[in-house]
């Protein structure tokens, strides 16, 4: 009788364990992997609302692993400095940027700095937007950038060179010859560990002698650039009708999110197996903007399903949504978790723990999300909204180490979903089971 | 009698002078008034070119100078991230395309296009109306004198 009992206790602890490990595992992909997800806002986070503390804090609430900054060359130097590669040049005013990127170290989040705008001095008095005369001012430049800042890792050379807005003359030679190369070498030389995105170009070439992204790729390739990652800006064609997933756009010489694979036949065609990085993306809102906004819902919605797009593709390291907050102006941007007013938009909810359904099965529903904040392994519940009440649906799940999760939970098509995390005491946005 | 009166009181007897008086006014009028329709017209249907494309229904049905404006009036942000632009420029090929195969069938406008009547046809036909009215009341009055 003993015995039987000892057999009894044995394969119930036995069962239990493997229960306890298969729920442990149930919340988590067998293979994660990991993409850095952040948001740039330039103006909000140098000079927004608050104190640059608080903007920063807002920043870690929402879980931004990467925060895209720029130093303006033409700003930091607005004089020619006697000794361009010693960053203690006394030309050199470093003030705003060590607030800003030093902020970003002290809260743990990873700037992404691009380096962007000509000095008078090295272009012969023109706009910020004209190619320096020499390559040297500028590898000068990233060199000294690159000794002020050993601890930044990314860096990229430029803003959406293949439009004349903001290089001239807008050719891929010109970028790679005078701005690319020099401070991919020089920024190398400074940084142990450093990786330098090129490219950084928009997704179409606009009018008035811009330059289609497959074109760009193609002329920077053939002009021998030198890069530790390709940096492209995917935003939509056709905001209201293209989704991150489609409708894809068959031998266009443009790329948006919709054509996310373009871009990896491409880059891998002409510079091997980099890793991409989508440094701006986003979808503005309407109100207020009226031609290209998606409501404040579906912009929630493709702030999550833009997520699980460069989840699932092995080449995108990072994505990083642009912006903060809505411009005031109505010809600014709109694409902010902010309106101009300061109030949440969906978004947000989205931004910090995206959740998309991924597939049904009759009752049984598919999610695949993320909870931002943090680092490592993070608790969650699914919480079920009726028009009678709510319920949680299931136990606590975690995710894995890098915050993703992929569960399967029993609810009925039409339900509306969210997850709530307990460590952030926040909801996240609220998804409807087709 | 009672009713040859009434008309000598509610419409004076046209003399050819008057006629061509009416006439050089009219066309005046209606050269003004098309110009001034042109003006008015064109950024009205440049916003409706670029609300098509917003909606997502932009077709070929409108005048090309309307895709030329709303081109034109594209913002910064459309024209650079968006493919505004081409969109509207492949909508106004197709329009160009459909207005000359139309012509070629027949010299009727388009349907649902609200410039598909231009005002400079509606000026003509005024034109021809006013000027047929002049002729056939000239005639009228040469017939009662000679009576």
């Amino acid at each position: 009788m003993r015995a039987a009992l000892r057999v009894l206790v044995t394969v119930t602890a036995v069962v239990c364990a493997g229960l306890v490990l298969t729920s442990a595992g149930s919340g988590a992909p067998t293979a994660s992997r990991d993409v850095a997800f952040g948001i740039a806002d330039d103006a909000w986070l140098a000079h927004g609302p608050g104190t640059l503390e608080s903007r920063l804090n807002e920043l870690s609430k929402l879980g931004a692993e990467v925060v895209r900054f720029t130093i303006r060359w033409d700003r930091v130097a607005a004089r020619r400095p006697q000794e361009a590669r010693d960053p203690t040049d006394s030309a050199y005013q470093w003030a705003e940027v060590d607030g800003v990127l030093r902020g970003l170290r002290r809260h743990g989040i990873d700037p992404v700095v691009t380096l962007f705008g000509t000095p008078g001095w090295a272009n012969g008095g023109r706009g910020p937007n004209w190619a320096p005369t020499s390559s040297r001012s500028f590898a000068a430049f990233a060199y000294a950038a690159g000794r002020r800042y050993p601890w930044i890792t990314y860096w990229t050379i430029w803003n959406e060179p293949n439009r004349p807005t903001f290089l001239r003359p807008t050719t891929a030679k010109t970028y790679v010859e005078t701005l690319l190369n020099p401070a991919y070498a020089e920024l190398h030389a400074a940084i142990g560990r450093v990786q330098v995105g090129g490219g950084v170009s928009a997704p179409r070439a606009g009018d008035g002698g811009g330059v289609a992204p497959v074109a760009w790729i193609r002329g920077m390739a053939a002009a021998r650039a030198k890069l530790d990652a390709y940096a492209h800006h995917p935003y939509p064609g056709r905001p209201r009708f293209e989704t991150p997933w489609g409708p894809k756009c068959a031998n266009c010489q443009t790329i948006t999110m919709a054509d996310l694979e373009r871009l990896e036949r491409e880059v891998h065609r002409a510079f091997g197996r980099k890793p991409i990085w989508l440094t701006e993306y986003g979808y503005q809102t309407n109100p207020p903007e009226v031609f290209l906004g998606v409501t404040p819902a579906q912009q929630a919605t493709f702030v999550s399903t833009a997520a699980l797009r460069v989840y699932r593709s092995s080449s995108v390291a990072m994505l990083i949504f642009f912006m903060v907050r809505d411009d005031r102006s109505a010809a600014g941007w709109q694409s902010g978790l902010f309106t101009a007013d300061g109030l949440v938009k969906p978004a947000y909810a989205s931004f910090r723990s995206p959740l998309v359904q991924i597939a049904r099965h009759g009752g049984r529903v598919t999610l695949w999300g993320q909870i931002r904040p943090r680092s490592g392994r993070q608790p969650f519940r699914v919480r079920l909204e009726e028009d009678d009440g709510a319920s949680w649906v299931g136990g606590t799940h975690w995710t894995d180490a890098n915050g993703f999760f992929s569960i399967t939970v029993t609810a009925p098509a039409g339900a509306h979903l969210r997850i709530w995390s307990p460590r952030d005491n926040a909801f996240g946005h609220e998804i409807l089971v087709r | 009698m009672a009713r040859g009166g009434y008309v000598r009181t509610m419409w004076p007897e046209p003399s050819l002078r008057r006629c061509l008086t009416t006439l050089a006014v009219a066309v005046v009028v209606m050269t003004f008034a098309g110009a001034g329709a042109g003006a008015a017209a064109r950024p009205a249907c440049a916003d409706a070119v670029l609300h098509d494309w917003t909606k997502g229904t932009l077709g070929s049905g409108y005048a090309p100078e309307c895709y030329e404006a709303a081109i034109d009036a594209l913002p910064e942000d459309l024209r650079a991230y968006t493919s505004a632009a081409d969109d509207i420029t492949r909508a106004a090929i197709s329009a160009s395309r459909n207005a000359k195969s139309s012509r070629q069938l027949a010299d009727v406008p388009a349907e649902n296009d609200p410039s598909a009547f231009p005002t400079e046809v509606a000026a003509l036909v005024g034109l021809l109306v006013v000027t047929a009215s002049c002729g056939a009341a000239a005639a009228l009055v040469r017939r009662r004198r000679q009576e």
